[in-house]
């Protein structure tokens, strides 16, 4: 290998991880750093002259008991969604795992709601919600259920979870469907040992399934929570954030201060928060995670 | 050796695809000859590419809200008159106006002409520079001389007001027959005639809370009568720290506001419910009474033509006291100080102002023009003649910006059980956060 | 399995199962069944059958969502993105895998940085930037920005998947004189092609629905994708919930037609890069 080879090697790395490196600095990071700046400014969004403040706009959050409450609703979401996916989707993948024809069919039922937009999925659940005439509280009145009826997404206390749940109901197949491959690498002559071993259903899952189907989780895991605090095109269509900001999380209460509230600077501020909490919450998660996976 | 050719075929489909959708693709009504690579606008038409052209085609950029379509069809006549103008009028849905018009103008982008709210919204414009005085233009001395002083902003007018819009209690005067109820002048009989609607097994009063900004009828309607009936200098008094949300009138009004879901007379769930269902409940005859804007009786009398109409000012007062209502001049464009083509634009704001199009503009509101007459109709009618009383434009006209959103979600969160002096401590902080920045 | 869990396992699945195929019809139906009726007939009876098919609904919301036009900018714009999604990350990912270089891993998280942005952090900055590049409004400008999204993710799957590839096809490629650039294309691009099906279709999947992106930077109505025209539609007709529900089911039909079409090479797709990756 004489020096010219190791140039050349250069010029052709860098041909691969251009065209990537340009189009991610230039629309992805460059913004984002700009708005790091911004969070620095009091920038009202059309001055074009944002006045620096240092670190005011911080300062203003770590009290701004909206930003807790916003926080607070990040983690619930967060946390039931990513539990109410994975639980749901690894208990139908478990059904769903032969190659009997209903099992496939179902398969295909169940990602259907995927195949929509979430603006739409928004718009109809909210329907479905609605506490007069809405289809649910119908449903729950045809079956005598009527003392179950409430106002889904009106109820302050309510309304989060009505939320979790249609979002559930959207995605929650992608996952099922990662979690069917990865039961179905799981060699068969493990669980045969299992059965000759007199085990159960529940510790054919505890010792069986649940480590060998590892990687499957740590990824859906992953994914899903970063997913659930993001969230926000749902929540933005089907409450905005209401009822008095009950279902407001991080990125819907930035959102509102940059363009509802005219303050980018502070709005900006909250996203660079939003952002480290997913960074440092990804980090740890994918650490735990990655331990526990099982070679075999 | 197949799979490299494929390879071969994708990378040059890729670069054509990619070479097209750069050069044009969203861009307006095709490729119109000169098209260099503009889509949404027509700055760049002078440098035609190469083109040798006599004429110097204009095409002016307008931005308005979904809710005024005739501006599509206004639009074109004025291009009809003036060969070598085009106008491309863009409208988008009302929540979210202001977050692209402020994406727009802090780009540098913005558009040549677009719709300003009259207040504190137009204020803000005006002291980052960004709006064309038009105090000079012919149709400003036909505005009527109370709608000019509320459209003005130290003495000079930014843009071309329309209609006036009044809030009032939009009633089924059906059931008020029906029942024998008369419309009531006090708060005491407003709460007395609601109850009787309801006792017949009616929802007296529809809210739909689930979408926030209903939550501000209401408020506005008392604070009227409320507070600035007897003290106009309210808002000053606040913005000179002499007053605060907080211990003022605003405490007995929000518990009043509340009071009405506390005795049942607001619709069940209010908090799920939707002004669309709302004006649907309405239109029905299902609920007897609603707060809103005159604009919206057009609407609900189009779910039900024969749905028999009326409308009266919410009396928040004690008996005998005189009602003072909210209204509010629209506005309909402005123009961009920095636009490339203030002439035409001036033009064409000009034939907008003329009195057959404002007609068509101004649809079936209260004029604000003194050669112009309302064509009202007969429910906005009956709110006309309160007008004189007195009356105090909408409040997100005269807080800065950043209240109104804080009242919107406060209201909210009094109806899901928040704290009213909570709320209002919050209003307050937000006026000072709004001041700062403006 | 004891003898028990074996009588029980059957009955639980079946249990499991249709509680959830439930769950996922109800909604479906109501939106398909009410497409069909009057707004009065809605009101007063969400959950029955439609008197009388009433296509007009679906004509309007054809027409006036202006679902053509939507549909071939849809098309575009997710196609072209998730082709350079796929090209840009899998060939950036070559380098990144292969080498062990102090600046390969730091590039590497450079880019693994990108998945936890949010999409806010950068909105307002975007916009100002896109019009500098005179993008507002046209195609590239939101491919770039979907592209720039998604890299982070697929770089991500690319090299470790990679990672676990064994070198010898390459190194006896480059034994018989191909340069890098043919090996990559000939040997490792086609590798990766568990990978590169999850990208494309998870990528197309989100693309394709997304609104935000579309409504802030692409406002034309010319230029319109299918959930903006949706968006759009429902704003004008508020109240008029069949015609949004047809509109609804027009621009789904598009992508679950794909999808039952394609359904096995899907879920195969899907699965296949999570699984190795």
């Amino acid at each position: 290998m004489n020096r010219g080879y190791g140039l050349s090697r250069l010029w052709v790395n860098s041909l691969f991880l251009l065209p990537a490196l340009l189009v991610f600095t230039v629309f992805l990071i460059y913004p984002v750093a700009n708005s790091f700046y911004y969070s620095f400014t009091d920038w009202n969004g059309i001055a074009l002259a944002p006045k620096y403040i240092g670190l005011e706009n911080y300062r203003e959050l770590l009290g701004d008991s909206d930003v807790w409450n916003s926080l607070k609703n990040t983690f619930i979401i967060a946390l039931l969604f990513t539990l109410g996916v994975n639980v749901i989707a690894l208990a139908l993948a478990l059904c769903l795992q032969g190659s009997h024809w209903i099992q496939k069919g179902l398969r295909v039922w169940f990602l259907i709601p995927l195949m929509i937009s979430p603006l739409a999925i928004g718009y109809v659940w909210s329907f479905f919600y609605s506490p007069i005439g809405g289809i649910l509280n119908m449903l729950l009145e045809s079956v005598g259920l009527s003392f179950m009826t409430q106002d889904w997404l009106g109820n302050p206390k309510l309304a989060i979870y009505s939320v979790i749940f249609s979002s559930i109901w959207q995605s929650m197949a992608l996952s099922m469907i990662i979690y069917v491959a990865g039961l179905q690498a799981i060699p068969r002559d493990l669980y045969e040992a299992a059965d000759i071993d007199g085990a159960g259903m529940l510790r054919r899952f505890t010792t069986v399934t649940f480590p060998l189907v590892a990687p499957a989780f740590t990824i859906n895991m992953v994914v899903t929570m970063i997913f659930g605090l993001k969230k926000f095109d749902i929540i933005f269509i089907m409450t905005g954030g209401g009822p008095g900001g009950a279902t407001e999380n991080l990125a819907i209460h930035l959102y509102n201060q940059a363009f509802t509230y005219n303050r980018m600077g502070y709005g900006s501020a909250i996203a660079i928060l939003m952002f480290l909490i997913i960074f440092v919450l990804s980090l740890f998660q994918v650490k735990i995670l990655r331990n526990r996976e099982v070679e075999y | 050796m197949r799979r490299s050719k494929a390879f071969a075929w994708i990378a040059m489909l890729l670069a054509l695809v990619l070479v097209i959708s750069a050069c044009g693709s969203g861009s307006k009504n095709g490729g119109n000859n000169s098209s260099s690579s503009s889509s949404a606008g027509g700055s760049n038409e002078s440098s035609a590419s190469g083109g040798a052209q006599t004429k110097k085609d204009v095409t002016l950029r307008v931005f308005v809200t979904n809710v005024t379509p005739q501006i599509q069809e206004l639009s074109e006549k004025f291009s009809e008159r003036n060969p070598g103008i085009k106008v491309e009028a863009d409208t988008s849905p009302v929540d979210q106006y202001d977050t692209l018009l402020n994406t727009k103008i802090a780009s540098g982008d913005a558009p040549d002409v677009f719709l300003v709210y009259t207040g504190t919204k137009t204020e803000r414009l005006v002291r980052e520079g960004h709006l064309m005085d038009l105090s000079d233009q012919p149709w400003v001395e036909r505005i009527m001389p109370g709608a000019k002083s509320v459209i003005s902003i130290d003495d000079k007018i930014y843009a071309l007001p329309s209609s006036q819009f009044v809030m009032g209690i939009l009633y089924n005067k059906k059931i008020f027959n029906d029942l024998g109820l008369n419309v009531p002048q006090s708060w005491d009989e407003f709460l007395d005639t609601a109850q009787k609607i309801k006792d017949a097994g009616i929802i007296p009063i529809g809210l739909g809370l689930k979408d926030a900004f209903t939550g501000l009828f209401i408020p506005n309607m008392m604070a009227a009568s409320a507070i600035y009936r007897d003290n106009p200098d309210f808002d000053a008094q606040i913005k000179a720290g002499q007053q605060t949300f907080a211990g003022s009138a605003w405490q007995q009004m929000m518990a009043d506001y509340l009071d009405l879901d506390k005795r049942g007379l607001l619709n069940p769930g209010v908090l799920g419910t939707g002004y669309d269902q709302i004006q649907q409940m309405m239109a029905s005859g299902e609920i007897a009474m609603m707060p809103t804007l005159t604009p919206t009786v057009k609407g609900i009398r189009a779910m039900n033509p024969e749905v028999e109409l009326g409308m009266f000012p919410l009396p928040y007062v004690k008996q005998g006291e005189t009602i003072w209502l909210p209204s509010n001049t629209k506005s309909v464009v402005a123009i961009y100080s920095k636009t490339k083509y203030p002439e035409e634009a001036k033009k064409y704001v000009e034939f907008l102002a003329e009195p057959e199009n404002i007609k068509i503009l101004m649809e079936n509101n209260l004029s604000v023009y003194t050669d112009i007459e309302s064509v009202s109709d007969p429910a906005v009618k009956e709110l006309e003649q309160y007008i004189a009383n007195g009356t105090y434009p909408f409040l997100d006209a005269v807080w800065p910006t950043t209240v109104q959103p804080a009242l919107m979600k406060g209201v909210q969160s009094m109806f899901a059980g928040g704290s009213i002096n909570e709320i209002l401590e919050e209003l307050d902080r937000q006026y000072q956060i709004g001041l700062n920045a403006q | 399995m004891t003898n028990v869990s074996k009588k029980a396992a059957p009955v639980l699945q079946a249990l499991v199962l249709a509680v959830w195929s439930f769950i996922v019809l109800v909604p479906l139906l109501v939106v398909i069944l009410n497409s069909f009726k009057t707004m009065e007939e809605l009101r007063f009876s969400p959950l029955s059958l439609p008197g009388a098919l009433r296509l007009s609904n679906y004509a309007e919301a054809f027409l006036e969502a202006n679902m053509l036009r939507a549909f071939g900018n849809s098309a575009i714009i997710t196609v072209i993105s998730v082709l350079c999604i796929v090209l840009f990350a899998s060939m950036a990912a070559y380098p990144l895998a292969r080498s062990d270089a102090g600046w390969s891993k730091f590039i590497y998280l450079y880019f693994l940085s990108g998945i936890m942005v949010p999409f806010q952090l950068a909105m307002v900055p975007l916009y100002k930037l896109l019009n500098v590049l005179d993008l507002i409004g046209k195609h590239f400008g939101v491919i770039m920005i979907y592209a720039s999204g998604a890299l982070a993710l697929a770089i991500f799957l690319n090299t470790g998947f990679l990672k676990t590839v064994p070198r010898d096809l390459e190194e006896a490629a480059m034994m018989d004189g191909a340069g890098k650039m043919r090996t990559f294309w000939l040997i490792v691009f086609p590798l990766v092609k568990p990978i590169t099906s999850t990208v494309v279709i998870t990528n197309s999947l989100f693309i394709w629905n997304d609104f935000f992106v579309p409504l802030l930077f692409l406002q034309s109505k010319s230029a319109q994708t299918i959930p903006l025209s949706i968006y759009a539609f429902r704003n004008e007709n508020m109240t008029e919930w069949p015609l949004i529900f047809a509109a609804v089911v027009l621009a789904s039909l598009p992508l679950i037609a794909l999808f039952l079409a394609l359904q096995k090479h899907f879920i195969q797709g899907l699965a296949s890069g999570a699984v190795k990756g």
